[in-house]
């Protein structure tokens, strides 16, 4: 019968723990979006150098939909485009493969037979639809002055899909020019539309846009970038985690003798030297001097980390350096703590084996407090994440939100950011059920 | 197991015992030369003022002394063999089977992560290697003997979830497992409540009886010791200073340290007309810096010249009394006169109305909202009622007190009467006018109302020098200009008996008992007419506890202030109030002058409560009256009376007392200012006989 | 403090720290000419002490030198003299560490004494807000807000405050909440004093000896994010001596057997970082004991 009652209460506790999870979430994205669309710094000088003239300026904002408003932008990096725009264009929108070998997509309108089309004029006048033919040519089809419709302020538009694909609207008889940098420089076209909605489906469908830098799909680049940094984390929280809090029970139980204090200070300099610097000594000490591993991840196109196991190794000790000192330390004072207690007292005054009072009375009691303090040290260790990636040229999530800070790439930052606190969030989360688990004081109340 | 061989030879025999720590200054002896032995079925209480080494005794005796501390003299002999220098392995073996111990405080001694069942069974399955199967039946037997209520789901349990009587009841089960030979009980009831205690006492005795285990009973109160054991050893400074059997040390007290003991611990027979407390001067040496001779000379009136020349041994004054003191033949209690100190007089003021009441609280109810439970934590859980409808009303001059278990509502009480706590209805007037909350109140109203508090290393910011805590209300409340205000701190400090020098000192130079002192002060420097005390003594030990209850006494009688004094030892209620208001799950079941209240007709929860004190003289007969079942829950209070899940006098009503369930009980005035809230008609209440027989009074 | 002095663990840190300070202070002869320092080391050119060399002058044909008598430790790419780069560097990072710092206590103390104790709503309202920011990974703070400022010593500050702030508001109210349930608080309530006065002079300097430890190991992590900042290359803009970018621009000739750069750059900010963690852990050591 309590235990029916302990279902239920853990259910609910998970319930609202979740609920405040998606709360911390929407305002964490709510902030992410703010610094960095609408900080002061303009992004389109940011992006193509302060040499720009305000037309080129504006003609930029329009194609990336930077000319809308906050509140509109924010929804559609949110919850998407797509579904706003294919009601302009009345036809579906998708997104297609352009190009396997070259693993390049875009979105295209699709008609009821399925043939992906976009629009062109050249003139502001006719308006040419393209239709993309199975193997891939484009055969362009006119269309007839009934395609403009007439809006409620008399100007007749069209709404379509430009070459880029965006929706676009154009204007007839505009004779508006876009500027649109390319490798022979700036390039204009005459035209072109007046405005113009950029297709993405939101991150909550998994998709936080096209990158203004690379011109591609930010999700297309980092889901591969995180499954590598997933596998270095991954190795170096699961391969260090029980050693530390083994070496940290260990330093605790001979609290103040000759093995406690080494392993002490040991794992204070472990900890609190950063990251670049503890890797310059193992990339000294393991690749130039002892030359046993690479001293960076050097991958050929099409040859994944997995392939190159022993270049990880210098990476994951470097990480695993700051995490083992951090877990040490904190083993250790909580077990110096519970071995303290009364109830150790008690349990040593009952005349059981010392391994018995170690194991059975001190261990869970003494754990409870590392794994929350340790789990909130994700975020430390995603710092970490950062900096071991840039210092071993790793291709993973922290050196692509690394460059796209330094690039200025607000698209790809975002993204990356909402995934590095979605996981961050998520282990806290798992930290808090662990606890309630260990802990009966909170499981039965 | 054990042959039951009447062996003359004692379970365990002390020898010249010195316990020392290694500290940064060296070796300091916490305990020395205490000589001891305890037989079957016998009981030794060793009694002391905090710091006095009673519980290095007794961790000295299980070798559980930390990493600093060591037996550095003396022997250990139990069961025959001695336990000094045996192996840890040894040790280990014998605690916990033949020698097991209860400590101070339940809750923190038991592993909060581990159900109790688990607990309990491995001190069987580690010793005797028993099966899980058998240790579980016989744990549940053991719980069973300990009148453990549900025993079987007990075991499942987790320390949390059942009340600290119970836990304490858990610990002494599992102490008694393995049928040990040496039972050390480490102050088992200084953590529980007045009725727990009685109830845990009682328990302690019947199992001394049933199981003929040698105890070592460790307490600071004298009552709780002369409740259950059968010879007693009073420890002073590291020392054991008189050894007697247990009517004998309070007939017939040969140290000096014992009769200042005895003589400054209020009496419960005693009103405040009749009682006269002296304390002991001066403080308890510190170990490291122990006078060269007899450790109580600088304290001791009967001091002569010969005491501090040397070290006094402990000397027999006759085959089961000794003393150590030199002068123990010459000094008789019975002759003894007050010292020249003053001591006060209070005069009880019997009734009070000359003019109205100073302070009147009517209807006056204290709810606190409770976090939400269920789903999402939106399902609205009820307050907890604190304080349920309490009115009374002081006048000026008069000291009442407020006596009552934890969780009746008695600090929520005065709390709300000072501000801080926010009522929930009701009104709290001060000379006839309604004061609101804290902070709309006046700077005038404010001084008019001032408090002491419980906690000695509380009740300081332990940041800023005496003088200046002082200063603070001198300048805030009584206006006074900062040239003078040295004048009036150093004024005010010879008001509580100290001197200037205490002006500069930080809260930690100072005792316990200088900082209540201090605490005092700070209460009187806006010259208040009403003073609320909250438990101003249960933190210091007996003899401190004396002179700062006189001092209050004194303070209030002389400046006529009207105090609300909230303790939960009735005795030391008794001393100090004339009227006494008896609380019982946030309501008042009883309210009435101090000397009317402590004999019938009166309330049964107060005569429950009474039945329970302690009392320190063990030829005084108490009423054998123990409450059942565990204290319902202030947020979900009973129908009717609230007393009635554990009324003891409910069956002197027709029909089983239904009509307590039912109805609320009425006020039944035994005189105009004596009322009792009770069913029971004031002839049945009357009827009842009195808790107290005293055998002979001195 | 005399206590102090005999913790080896304090003392060692007090070494490495130091050691620091002083060529920091003396690296050029700015601290008895206020000139220099004041108007601008550009229009009054400071002589070198303890740095023997100013951190810019490129010594021609002195490319990437293994350490010698002239060259202590060596020369970077552009025959700059390491040791001056490294004694120069400890300026910045011992003045924007601790101001971050300050900052952050400044603010996160605020917050965290008004939240501990009014608790109720405010608490609620405070802390919510506060742990929704300690959710954020404290590197995608500093990368965010550079990304969107750009780099500059007052960027750096702000953003190891705007990091730093909610872990000390937390502590500070939790210490708050645990005095405020004192008795000496309720006096001070009931003789009417007002909530700024109990927060500020009754609760605050009661929560010194935490706050003392928890900030010299805040010291600690701003040095460390600072040289992580500048090896990302987020910090002081070039050519500023600045140790992280010291050794992120050295790291790049480790391949090219010229270690000293990366290498002293790391040394020069895992010494002081772990000297300031070796203060902080014999402080607290000291305070337990002194409990």
């Amino acid at each position: 019968m309590p235990h029916a009652v302990d279902k239920i209460s853990m259910l609910a506790f998970l319930l609202r723990r979740v609920a405040l999870l998606m709360v911390t979430l929407f305002v964490v994205s709510a902030v992410i979006f703010a610094i960095s669309e609408l900080a002061p710094g303009n992004i389109a000088i940011n992006v193509l150098g302060n040499t720009i003239t305000p037309e080129q300026e504006a003609s930029f904002n329009a194609q990336h939909g930077l000319d809308q408003p906050a509140w509109d932008r924010y929804l559609r990096w949110m919850i998407g485009s797509d579904w706003q725009a294919a009601r302009l264009v009345g036809a579906r929108l998708d997104r297609i493969v352009e190009s396997a070998e070259l693993n390049r997509t875009g979105w295209w309108a699709i008609a009821d037979n399925g043939t992906p089309f976009r629009h062109r004029s050249d003139d502001g006048e006719t308006m040419l639809r393209l239709e993309r033919q199975p193997d891939g040519t484009i055969v362009e089809v006119p269309l007839g002055p009934e395609v403009w419709q007439t809006n409620a302020d008399g100007i007749d538009i069209f709404w379509g899909v430009d070459s880029g694909g965006r929706a676009a609207m154009w204007v007839r008889g505009s004779d508006q020019d876009s500027w649109v940098l390319t490798m022979a420089g700036w390039t204009s076209q005459a035209g072109a539309p007046r405005a113009y909605i950029p297709l993405q489906k939101g991150i909550l469908r998994g998709d936080p846009g096209v990158s203004i830098i690379t011109k591609r799909p930010v999700a297309e680049t980092l889901v591969p970038r995180l499954i590598n940094t997933l596998f270095l984390a991954g190795i170096a929280f699961l391969f260090i985690m029980p050693i530390a809090l083994a070496a940290g029970v260990i330093a605790g139980l001979n609290q103040g003798r000759p093995l406690d204090r080494v392993l002490s200070v040991s794992s204070l300099v472990a900890t609190s030297t950063p990251e670049f610097a503890s890797g310059i000594f193992l990339i000294l000490i393991f690749a130039v001097w002892l030359g046993w591993f690479p001293g960076a991840v050097v991958l050929p196109s099409g040859v994944s980390i997995f392939d190159r196991p022993q270049a990880l190794v210098l990476p994951v000790l470097t990480l695993t350096l700051i995490e083992f000192g951090y877990i040490l330390r904190v083993t250790r004072a909580s077990i110096v703590e519970v071995m303290q207690t009364n109830y150790i007292r008690t349990a040593i005054l009952k005349g059981l084996p010392y391994q018995r009072i170690v194991l059975r009375h001190a261990l869970r009691n003494a754990l409870l407090a590392p794994i929350t303090v340790i789990m909130l040290h994700v975020n430390w260790l995603i710092g970490g994440i950062v900096v071991v990636e840039a210092l071993f040229g790793f291709p993973g999530l922290g050196r692509f939100i690394l460059d796209a800070a330094l690039t200025k790439d607000v698209f790809a930052i975002e993204a990356a950011a909402m995934v590095l606190v979605m996981i961050a969030v998520t282990t806290q989360l798992l930290a808090d059920l662990i606890y309630v688990y260990l802990n009966p004081r909170i499981r039965f109340t | 197991m054990r042959e039951t061989s009447h062996s003359k030879q004692p379970v365990v025999r002390v020898e010249e015992l010195a316990i020392g720590y290694a500290t940064r200054q060296g070796l300091v002896r916490a305990v020395r030369d205490v000589s001891f032995e305890i037989r079957r079925g016998e009981t030794l209480g060793i009694v002391g003022e905090s710091g006095c080494g009673k519980s290095t005794v007794a961790y000295g005796l299980v070798n559980y002394l930390g990493k600093n501390g060591r037996i550095v003299h003396g022997d250990i002999i139990f069961q025959g063999q001695s336990l000094v220098g045996r192996s840890p392995e040894e040790l280990r073996r014998l605690r916990g089977d033949q020698i097991s111990m209860v400590y101070q405080d339940p809750m923190t001694s038991l592993n909060p992560v581990m159900p109790i069942g688990a607990q309990m069974a491995e001190v069987l399955t580690v010793h005797r290697k028993m099966a899980q199967d058998e240790a579980r039946r016989r744990c549940l037997a053991m719980l069973t003997k300990v009148a453990m209520p549900d025993p079987e789901a007990v075991l499942a349990r987790y320390p949390h979830q059942i009340s600290g009587g119970q836990q304490q009841r858990v610990v002494i089960a599992m102490a008694l497992l393995n049928d040990p030979a040496l039972l050390i009980m480490d102050e088992p009831t200084t953590a529980l409540d007045v009725t727990v205690e009685a109830a845990v006492l009682d328990l302690v005795v019947q199992l001394r009886k049933e199981f003929d285990t040698a105890i070592l009973f460790i307490s600071h109160n004298l009552g709780v010791v002369a409740r259950v054991c059968d010879r007693v050893a009073v420890m002073y400074a590291g020392e054991v200073v008189e050894l007697a059997p247990v009517r004998e040390i309070f007939a017939n007290p040969r140290h000096p340290y014992t009769q200042g003991l005895i003589r400054c611990v209020p009496k419960i027979a005693h009103t405040k007309g009749e009682s006269v407390l002296y304390p002991i001067p001066g403080r308890v040496p510190a170990p490291d810096s122990l006078p060269a001779g007899c450790t109580f000379e600088p304290r001791c009136q009967y001091a002569i010249e010969a005491c501090h020349q040397q070290r006094v041994a402990l000397a027999p004054l006759s085959p089961s009394h000794a003393s150590r003191c030199i002068r123990s033949h010459e000094i008789d209690a019975q002759a003894w006169l007050p010292p020249d100190v003053e001591v006060p007089s209070l005069t009880a003021v019997t009734s009070g109305a000359t003019d109205g009441p100073v302070l009147q609280v009517k209807a006056l109810n204290t709810y606190y909202k409770q976090g939400g439970g269920g789903i999402l934590g939106l399902t609205k859980r009820p307050p907890v009622r604190a304080v349920d409808g309490v009115s009374f009303s002081v006048a000026r001059g008069v000291t009442l007190g407020i006596v009552g278990e934890s969780g009746c509502g008695k600090s929520t009480l005065i709390k709300t009467v000072i501000g801080l706590e926010e009522r929930t209805a009701g009104t709290i007037e001060l000379m006839g006018v309604d004061i609101g909350k804290l902070s709309r109140r006046s700077l005038a109203t404010i001084r008019e109302m001032q408090m002491v508090f419980q906690n000695p290393d509380a009740t300081l910011n332990p940041s800023y020098a005496v003088g200046q805590q002082i200063a603070r209300p001198l300048r805030r409340l009584a206006g006074v200009p900062k040239a003078q205000v040295r004048a009036e701190v150093i004024k005010l400090l010879r008001a509580v008996k100290l001197d200037e020098y205490y002006y500069d000192r930080l809260p930690r130079q100072l005792s316990g008992g200088e900082k209540q002192r201090i605490g005092i002060a700070r209460a009187l420097a806006g010259q208040p007419d009403v003073i609320l005390c909250d438990e101003p003594v249960s933190a210091l030990d007996v003899s401190v506890q004396a002179a700062v209850l006189n001092l209050l006494g004194e303070l209030q009688q002389a400046n006529q202030m009207t105090m609300l004094f909230i303790a939960h030892d009735l005795s030391v209620v008794r001393t100090i109030t004339d009227y006494v208001a008896v609380m019982y799950l946030g309501r008042i079941v009883e309210i009435g002058p101090s000397s009317a209240i402590y004999a019938p007709p009166f309330h049964p929860y107060t005569e429950s409560l009474l039945a329970a004190v302690p009392v320190p003289d063990p030829t005084v007969k108490q009423a054998h009256i123990r409450l059942g079942g565990t204290p319902p829950s202030p947020a979900n209070p009973p129908s009717g009376c609230r007393f009635h899940t554990r009324c003891p006098r409910r069956s002197l009503l027709p029909a089983g007392g239904n009509i307590c369930t039912e109805e609320e009980p009425p006020w039944r005035d035994v005189a105009s200012d004596h009322q009792i809230a009770c069913h029971l008609t004031l002839e049945q209440l009357a009827a009842i006989e009195p808790v107290f027989s005293f055998g002979k009074e001195e | 403090m005399g206590v102090l002095l005999r913790s080896p663990i304090f003392m060692a840190g007090l070494l490495l720290v130091g050691f620091w300070v002083v060529v920091g202070i003396f690296a050029d002869d700015c601290v008895v000419r206020p000139n220099c320092w004041v108007g601008g080391a550009t229009s009054l050119q400071s002589t070198p002490w303890l740095a023997r060399y100013s951190p810019y002058e490129q010594f021609r044909g002195q490319i990437r030198k293994p350490p010698s008598m002239e060259h202590w430790l060596g020369t970077d790419s552009r025959g700059r003299d390491i040791w001056a780069r490294l004694a120069h560097g400890a300026r910045p990072i011992l003045t924007l560490a601790p101001l971050a710092v300050l900052l952050a206590l400044i603010v996160g103390g605020t917050l965290g004494l008004i939240a501990g104790y009014y608790g109720g709503l405010v608490d609620e309202v405070v802390m919510r807000i506060l742990d929704g920011m300690i959710a954020f990974p404290q590197i995608l703070i500093y990368l965010v807000i550079i990304a969107a400022l750009g780099a500059s010593a007052v960027n750096v500050v702000l953003a190891i405050t705007i990091a730093g702030a909610p872990g000390i508001a937390r502590l500070v109210r939790s210490l708050a909440l645990d005095i405020k349930t004192r008795d000496y608080i309720a006096a001070a309530e009931t003789r009417g004093d007002p909530p700024w006065y109990i927060m500020f002079v009754e609760i605050l300097p009661n929560a010194r000896g935490p706050i003392i430890v928890d900030a010299m190991l805040r010291v600690g992590y701003a040095v460390f994010a600072i040289g992580t900042l500048g090896f990302l290359g987020l910090g002081l803009p070039p050519p500023s001596p600045d140790w992280g970018s010291i050794v992120q621009v050295g790291r790049t000739a480790i391949q090219a057997g010229h270690p000293w750069e990366a290498l002293f750059g790391s040394l020069a900010i895992a010494m002081l970082v772990v000297g300031l963690n070796l203060i902080a852990d014999g402080l607290s050591e000291e305070l337990q004991r002194y409990r």
